[in-house]
């Protein structure tokens, strides 16, 4: 509590907690789509991956954190690599479709294979991430951190700028010789990874995984990236935090709270399609050229 | 049995032929894939019921609900989504469309709440094909679903503004150089594909029930049906329509009723792999 | 043998023959001009000598080396580029990041060792190329003529030994076919990079190439120095139809 002493209570702490997880949501979808233009309309699949499986182990061996973090780190890259190989020759339309049918076909086996899933339940008693609330907190907001200044460092380097020569074509980035599949599976695996440690970062962290807090999150994080601003990872994660924290903080008006988050969404792709966050950087950045040439 | 299966299967594949035409009709003219399209279905039997149960005759809140999706489908064709278009990013246009579906979801759980409804059968005469006993709301679906497509075909294929949307749907450059005026052609197909959608919508809510989220697998089906048949082709689209009315009837036969979905998007999953121009597509990619 | 040699180069696209046993080679450093109306299938020829249709029959040698059927990653690591009739230039990034794509490319990565040296040659490129004004343009921003010339700078950033050029003049005014063609030439004569060209406008076409393969309806009609194929009756009439000679003549 050195850092936050604005945190009297628990409750914000967890918006908190909650909030930074789905900044790394958000950034793991700009990742792969807002870079390569492959739009991924069922990122909740990546993130089920990752915290269903930690729900699987848990409801035979009480697993612990330090273990399945990695674990989920693994899976969900080899995940992404098998959806990102057979979808990468489909463009536009074919790949929302193919995508959404993943999390759609996750999300009806989840339901329907209750034995293994817990169903509409889902699967309770997964082992705390830590003891404490607080020392929850600090594991959840390094993680956020590392996972998002990761994406940023990679989306910066050369790496990053053969993944946006794709986004514009696919075929000029061939002509140079440029091995696209190499680079579209590799997003495909870091995008998948990083939305899949957070997956299981959240189960450890409610005690709980279920569908409830999974499926919403294929149009979430498109929503959260797309307000933020794609193509730089750190818009779309502060998109993500914003968006998630001010949500949760008008959780009481529930259902009014969705209303107003698809407005927003609404509003910002027809007046604001490069997203609020790209927008401030921008301007941001020419007031400080201008106080520069003075 | 197996007649049951012949009748349902039917049944169902005329319905979702209805949803799907609408769907391909959309992306063939326009070239937009609308993720608004399985809401005009939820829009409109949602107003259906709505104004029966405020004693409105039934006859006429059909029409008024169905004037109301097409005033809703031209409205949201010529200004949010043709500006889309104009500024020339496609992405932008899945997402508004799936934004405000979903918007649409939330503001009627709010108005209705989450339960569900329906509304009394339009035909409660049931009659009996090859021994089986059919409920006279199923079979009303399906006549009308049959002769709404019958219709639409003639329409596009027979009238001179029908015409105009075809050759719209086969060069959008040329048909504007020959004097046709492609937005508004955009307009209309839209407020059509509107219409498909809720006239299905209004006929299968006597028997499936009405709530804020049955947009969405309606939705998922009319887009893989029309990449099955093949993006933009109506012929395909009507095959691909049947094709998964019978795959329905035929897991939940044979398995269980709750893995029709599973059991179909695996198939469109594996389609989409090995062959994405669908039955009868032209190669796009 | 030649740096590059085609040989009897099929496709068939259903029912219509696109190269019908096209035979033609090209020397180092040498600049050749293949001629023909629209849709006589020299982009076809293009599109399967960098890989991106598979032929159906014949041989590409290139360096001794059959590359038929390979890739375009594979053929351009090898040393063959390609530009597009219609520019794609990669958006949303200026037009040093444009270059500095291509020498992120297996090719350049073997031959450029650090950053430093990566910085250098896409400077080199700018500066040749003549983009030094746009280089920290956007290329959303550029105007038609810049991407054009991206296109050419582009391809010669990854140090190709063969550059297939397809119409780089489209579209463009005279002033502004110049400086491209300049470049064109600069990259010929410095580098030994050969060159094949594609182009309708014909005056700066003939001044460019040294060498000219005419083809029409998927096949090759003539071949031989400007000078002679526009005398050559063949080529005459494949423009203007039959007694197309007569129409020169008069």
């Amino acid at each position: 509590m050195y850092i936050f002493p604005v945190f009297k209570d628990y409750y914000l702490l967890n918006v908190f907690s909650i909030a930074v997880i789905y900044a790394v949501y958000a950034a793991s979808w700009d990742f792969l789509s807002g870079f390569t233009g492959k739009e991924n309309f069922g990122h909740a699949a990546f993130i089920a991956i990752g915290g269903y499986m930690i729900g699987f182990i848990s409801s035979v061996y009480p697993i612990k954190p330090f273990l399945s973090i990695p674990l989920a780190a693994v899976v969900s890259a080899i995940f992404g690599i098998l959806i990102g190989l057979p979808t990468l020759k489909l463009k536009g339309p074919y790949f929302a479709l193919a995508t959404l049918a993943v999390a759609t076909i996750f999300e009806k086996l989840s339901i329907s294979l209750s034995d293994l899933t817990g169903g509409e339940e889902g699967i309770y008693g997964i082992e705390f991430l830590t003891q404490g609330q607080i020392s929850s907190f600090y594991f959840v907001l390094t993680f956020a951190v590392l996972a998002i200044l990761i994406m940023y460092i990679l989306g910066k380097s050369n790496f990053g700028l053969i993944l946006k020569s794709l986004r514009s074509d696919e075929d000029a980035a061939r002509a140079l010789g440029i091995k696209i599949n190499f680079y579209k599976i590799s997003a495909f695996a870091v995008s998948s990874m990083f939305a899949g440690i957070a997956g299981s970062i959240v189960a450890h962290f409610y005690g709980y995984i279920g569908p409830d807090i999974v499926y919403p999150l294929s149009l979430n994080s498109i929503i959260m990236a797309v307000v933020g601003g794609i193509g730089g990872i750190v818009p779309a994660a502060l998109g993500g935090f914003f968006l998630t924290f001010i949500s949760e903080m008008l959780s009481e008006f529930g259902d009014w709270n969705q209303l107003l988050y698809t407005v927003v969404l609404i509003l910002s792709t027809l007046f604001l399609p490069s997203g609020i966050f790209n927008y401030l950087g921008a301007k941001i950045r020419t007031i400080g050229s201008k106080a520069g040439e003075k | 049995m197996f007649a049951n299966f012949l009748i349902n299967g039917a049944i169902n594949s005329s319905i979702y032929a209805l949803i799907a035409l609408g769907f391909s009709l959309t992306f063939g003219v326009a070239g937009i894939v609308n993720l608004y399209h399985g809401a005009y279905y939820m829009v409109a039997a949602y107003l259906v019921y709505f104004f029966i149960t405020s004693g409105i005759p039934s006859f006429i809140s059909v029409v008024l609900s169905l004037l109301i999706v097409m005033v809703l489908g031209a409205f949201l064709m010529k200004y949010p989504i043709l500006y889309l278009q104009k500024k020339g990013e496609s992405i932008y246009i899945l997402i508004f469309t799936l934004g405000s579906a979903y918007f649409t979801q939330y503001l009627f759980k709010l108005l209705f709440g989450a339960s569900y409804y329906s509304i009394p059968s339009f035909y409660d005469k049931s009659t009996k094909i090859l021994g089986e006993v059919i409920p006279g709301s199923r079979l009303f679906a399906f006549i009308v679903s049959v002769i709404t497509i019958i219709l639409v075909l003639l329409f596009i294929n027979k009238t001179k503004f029908g015409k105009q949307i075809l050759a719209t749907s086969q060069d959008k450059y040329a048909a504007e150089l020959v004097g046709v005026n492609t937005s508004m052609i955009f307009v209309v197909t839209m407020s059509l594909a509107a219409l498909l959608s809720g006239i299905a919508g209004i006929v299968i809510s006597p028997f499936l029930s009405i709530s804020p989220n049955m947009w969405l697998t309606t939705l998922l089906k009319a887009f893989s049906i029309v990449i099955l048949g093949g993006l933009g082709s109506i012929p395909g689209s009507i095959i691909a329509a049947f094709f998964m009315g019978y795959l329905e009837s035929f897991v939940s036969l044979v398995w269980t009723s709750s893995m029709t979905e599973v059991v179909f998007l695996v198939i469109v999953f594996i389609f989409l792999i090995f062959r994405p121009t669908g039955i009868m597509g032209k190669k796009t990619i | 043998m030649a740096l590059l040699d085609i040989n009897n180069l099929y496709k068939k696209f259903g029912g219509l023959v696109a190269t019908n046993n096209i035979t033609f080679s090209v020397e180092k450093g040498e600049r050749v001009g293949i001629l023909g109306p629209n849709g006589a299938g020299k982009t076809t020829i293009f599109n399967q000598v960098s890989g991106f249709i598979k032929p159906d029959g014949g041989e590409i040698i290139f360096n001794g080396e059959n590359i038929i059927g390979k890739s375009p990653e594979f053929i351009a690591k090898k040393g063959i580029v390609r530009t597009f009739q219609i520019v794609k230039p990669f958006k949303g990034m200026n037009v040093y990041d444009n270059l500095k794509v291509a020498t992120l490319s297996p090719k350049m990565k073997e031959e450029i060792k650090n950053e430093t040296e990566r910085k250098k040659w896409i400077e080199y490129i700018i500066d040749i190329c003549e983009l030094k004004n746009v280089a920290y343009t956007m290329t959303d921003l550029l105007p038609q003529g810049y991407l054009k010339k991206l296109e050419v700078a582009k391809s010669l950033a990854i140090k190709p030994k063969v550059v297939l050029l397809d119409e780089p003049f489209a579209g463009l005014t005279h002033s502004e076919i110049e400086p491209i063609s300049k470049v064109i030439i600069k990259a010929n004569e410095v580098s030994g990079t050969s060159i094949v060209l594609i182009e309708h406008r014909l005056k700066e076409f003939m001044q460019l190439v040294e060498r000219v393969i005419a083809i029409d309806y998927g096949e090759k009609i003539a071949e031989g120095t400007p000078e002679e194929i526009v005398k050559n009756k063949k080529v005459i009439e494949s423009y203007l139809g039959k007694g197309g000679e007569e129409i020169v003549n008069s």
